[in-house]
């Protein structure tokens, strides 16, 4: 055991005395992390960072009033004046309808494939890696890049009140690289992501498709307004169509009345046949993947759209019905999404180009997902940030236009969705919820809409 | 804090020690408190929330942040585990990670010449929002639940979120700088939904917050303000019209104005912005391909940016560079006047910082941010504004809103809007007129600002960079008049 475990031990212990004190239930997560981020911009290093912290999730009932809290701060006078208020709370907060139980297990876990001792060992080597990605770049024609490379390790130690105990270790990798042409509005990205550096991982590759991207893109022309075909990278994905079963399907936002599926039920239909999602947090290399959920519940691969229908909302014990097992997506008090997994259809990028037949736009990126209401249809803007292509002769020329701006809401996406490419990506993008395995996607009838002055 | 200013030193005098050859050192001790109560739908929700509004309800976080320029590049630590050994590991890496980066630049990193200070602030309060009990928080929440007690002709969804923070920040640097703070901040944040059957609904997000105390928040009538928004979606959903064709004028309310002076101006006056740094996160400025000195707006179009206003929700009197605060004129008479700056891009521009740089908590880096933005007060009144208004609207609020990463072309969705005819402002209300405009075009727009006596300030959290940051700020304007738009 090395002396960060020790200590986080040490401090959970500690925990452990004071809470069982005033709680009937409780859940210590221990979060151990030694992570880095390097941001580079101009084609230089502009910092480079390293997390070396614990933390602790707490969840405290007391006859069903319940609270969560996070402690960082470690200084034993902090700790004991923290769960002292917490003890107050507990005695003031009225009964939590939301919550019944902890799961008693014992349960069986996966092992997993979420942890890479090179990702550890990686340490100023990761240097190296951007200097590579950035030169793959500039060969495909960027004249600069700018990006981030997040690489790190987490360890996670857990125990509940009812004599349940957990601990993992997973490593992750996020690279992410956006290449700039001269013409400045010309800009391409790309990401990689992965739990290991040899699977699904390559920060060259990335910097070759965010400098091809921002080569064509040289020259847009503002885009004329009007409805279009839509062809979306994965990870386009992450604004655009994860949020459905990322965030609206999660039972407690149903439950609150604050998504686009209120009023929808399992069976109701909300998307096109060939869409079906899972939430997955046993998929080997997911970043979100851990052998159990924050109760202690085995992940699972859980089915949320079955060709089109709902099929289930992804819960934690608490939530899930009657008859119903927890989906392994515990936040005691609120559920979380792991990875969200969409099917794949038949197509390659170029085939999907080829069989849309109205006018359509290729759309690399997307950002600043904005909604009117989250009530429904859930009607939202959303803004293509890098390259975006008029496709013309049937695919053999990409026009790079500019300045259009996505105006739909979930359903329509998902119900117009007619094509899916065969292959699966990660992808975990800065304002997605969770990471995305998703293909390429081809979305009929998009209303764009451009500025008017 | 006293406990962790003498590690911070360590880390500080370690850090220029055995052979270390540093250009820049930078440490910052935090001691960070977020304590969140909600009420969703009527019911007491003590915990994390789904969506945007918070990630950690409670939390208590207390660390240091080690920042070290070494051979020209720049290394950055943080930690939790205040031991002496710990610190010694932390601030070695930041070192390292400082000079491997620096091999790879062209342009050495350095840092503005800046006074060095030794100070003590925090924002003024009668009673900090941290100390009040939960009792009377719920109590506070309570009167808002039981607005929705009455009947309406339509149904709503609510969320209260009322968010208590203290930051306490110990700053030092190699140059001898010793900076303490103490700020106290809390916000609180209705959401409402008004829906009717059909599809038809209307969300309706404000934040009122301040940094000077619960006193100060618990002053502002607020039940009032929150029962004007619960009436006015009800009529928005049943009454509200399509919006007029053809070009307009509109008129934007302070709520308006001050998301538009943050979005349009404030954001793409970030001189990390300017300078690429922010490229792969929260993006480059359309002003990358302009100097100081471009005309961007009419004569009367002056944004301003101000840290040192009591009581805002962005006050500080001292950055987290340790540079002394001050206003910031970003656009002064149509011009672009003035970058926000943090010593790292000055020196870049051989200028000096203006106080912009931010953290939110002890484990982020300072990036440059913005405070308190707004419109400045001009010589209009609300009634000369609209006298000569033939056909156009009021925009008194906003729904959905986005605006591309270069801050160039951008899209206001009003919520509480109406019709103005012939120099009056009609019953009329529109349905969600958008307003999708470059930042120059609406710049240009712009032909009168409302008094001072308008100005209005609403309390926001600008989210930035990756790690994200979400900062807290006030945006806020008088009335603003724009002729000759035409609405998306």
């Amino acid at each position: 055991m090395n002396e960060m475990e020790e200590k986080s031990y040490q401090i959970m212990d500690l925990i452990k005395k004071k809470v069982e004190k005033f709680c009937t239930d409780w859940s210590i997560k221990a979060i151990l992390n030694n992570e880095n981020q390097i941001r580079f911009s101009e084609n230089q290093i502009d910092i480079n960072k390293n997390w070396n912290e614990i933390k602790f999730i707490l969840f405290l009932s007391h006859r069903r009033r319940t609270l969560d809290i996070a402690i960082n701060d470690l200084r034993p006078e902090p700790i004991e004046k923290a769960l002292q208020n917490c003890e107050k709370l507990l005695k003031i907060a009225k009964l939590n309808i939301n919550y019944k139980k902890m799961p008693e297990g014992p349960f069986n876990y996966k092992s997993l494939n979420i942890y890479d001792a090179n990702v550890v060992n990686l340490d100023e080597n990761a240097v190296d890696l951007i200097v590579d990605a950035t030169e793959a770049a500039l060969n495909e024609g960027a004249s600069r890049v700018a990006g981030s490379f997040f690489h790190g390790y987490t360890q996670v130690i857990q125990s509940n009140s009812l004599g349940l105990k957990g601990s993992y270790k997973k490593t992750a990798l996020n690279f992410r690289i956006r290449a700039f042409a001269e013409d400045m509005y010309a800009t391409g990205e790309a990401i990689s992501c992965s739990t290991h550096l040899d699977h699904g991982f390559s920060a060259i590759n990335a910097g070759k498709e965010a400098g091809m991207i921002c080569k064509q893109a040289v020259g847009g022309k503002k885009g004329k307004p009007g409805i279009y075909n839509i062809i979306i990278y994965p990870k386009v994905s992450t604004e655009l169509q994860a949020p459905t079963p990322s965030i609206a399907l999660n039972k407690y936002t149903q439950k609150m009345g604050l998504a686009w599926l209120v009023g929808k039920n399992e069976g109701d239909k909300i998307a096109n046949d060939i869409i079906s999602v899972w939430d997955d947090g046993t998929i080997d290399y997911g970043l979100a993947s851990s052998p159990y959920d924050d109760e202690l519940v085995p992940t699972k691969k859980s089915l949320l759209i079955d060709n089109g229908k709902i099929h289930q909302f992804f819960t934690n014990t608490s939530l899930s019905k009657k008859d119903q097992e927890s989906t392994g997506n515990a936040g005691i008090t609120v559920p979380i999404p792991t990875n969200t997994v969409f099917s794949t259809g038949d197509y390659t990028l170029k085939e999907l180009i080829e069989i849309s037949d109205k006018p359509t736009l290729l759309i690399t990126s997307t950002w600043y997902t904005r909604y009117q209401s989250y009530a429904p249809p859930g009607a939202l803007s959303s803004l293509p940030k890098d390259g975006m292509f008029m496709i013309k002769n049937n695919g053999n020329e990409l026009d790079p236009v500019r300045e259009l701006r996505i105006n739909s809401n979930h359903f329509h996406m998902l119900e117009h969705t007619v094509a899916l490419g065969k292959d699966l990506k990660q992808v975990s993008t800065w304002l997605g919820t969770n990471p995305v395995f998703a293909p390429y996607m081809l979305i009929e009838d998009i209303k764009m809409t451009t500025g008017t002055k | 804090m006293i406990e962790n200013d003498a590690i911070a030193e360590f880390a500080l005098e370690y850090a220029q020690s055995n052979g270390k050859k540093c250009e820049y050192v930078e440490v910052r001790s935090e001691i960070n408190s977020t304590d969140t109560v909600a009420f969703i739908n009527g019911k007491l929700h003590i915990g994390n929330l789904p969506i945007e509004l918070t990630s950690d309800a409670f939390s208590r976080k207390s660390g240091i942040n080690i920042r070290i320029i070494a051979d020209g590049g720049m290394g950055m630590a943080s930690t939790n585990q205040l031991t002496k050994e710990v610190i010694m590991e932390s601030t070695d890496r930041a070192y390292r990670n400082a000079k491997r980066s620096g091999k790879h630049r062209k342009e050495p990193i350095g840092m503005s010449d800046e006074e060095v200070y030794e100070e003590v602030w925090q924002s003024e309060y009668k009673v900090n929002p941290m100390d009040v009990t939960l009792e009377e928080k719920i109590q506070f929440l309570q009167g808002f639940v039981d607005i929705f007690k009455e009947k309406y002709p339509i149904e709503y969804i609510h969320i209260f979120v009322l968010l208590s923070e203290q930051r306490d920040t110990y700053f030092i640097n190699s140059e001898g700088s010793r900076i303490r703070s103490h700020v106290p901040r809390v916000a609180f944040i209705p959401v409402i939904i008004g829906i009717k059957g059909g599809g038809q609904n209307e969300q309706s997000m404000t934040n009122y917050a301040t940094s000077s105390g619960w006193d100060d928040l618990i002053s502002w009538n607020l039940e009032e303000k929150v029962r004007h928004t619960v009436n006015k979606l009800s009529d928005i959903v049943l009454k509200a019209k399509k919006p007029p064709e053809g070009e307009i004028d509109i008129i934007l309310g302070p709520d308006v104005a001050g998301i538009i002076a943050h979005e349009n101006c404030g954001h793409p006056s970030e001189a990390d912005r300017i300078l690429g740094r922010e490229g792969a996160q929260a993006g480059e400025s359309y002003l990358r391909e302009y100097e100081i000195g471009y005309k961007i707006g009419n004569d009367c179009v002056n944004v301003f940016d101000d840290p040192t206003i009591k009581g805002s929700y962005g006050f500080y009197l001292f950055d987290d560079e340790g540079v002394k605060a001050r206003r910031r004129e970003l656009i002064k008479g149509g011009i672009f006047t003035e970058m926000l700056q943090n010593r790292e891009s000055a020196a870049v521009f051989h200028s000096q910082s203006n106080a912009a740089a931010r953290a939110t908590a002890y484990d982020r880096e300072p990036l440059i941010r913005m405070a308190n933005t707004y419109f400045a007060p001009g010589d209009y009144s609300f009634e000369e504004m609209v006298e000569d208004v033939k056909l156009g609207i009021l925009m008194n609020s906003f729904t959905e809103w986005n605006i591309d990463d270069k801050r160039l072309q951008s899209k206001y969705v009003g919520q509480e809007a109406y019709l103005i005819k012939n120099g009056e402002v009609t019953d009329s209300l529109v349905l969600k007129p958008a307003l999708e405009i470059s930042s120059p075009g609406l710049f240009r727009s712009i032909d009168a600002q409302g008094r001072l006596e308008n100005l209005e300030w609403q309390g926001a959290f600008c989210g930035k960079s990756e790690p994200g940051q979400g900062c807290p700020v006030w945006t806020g304007g008088s009335h603003v008049r724009l002729r000759n738009v035409r609405l998306g």
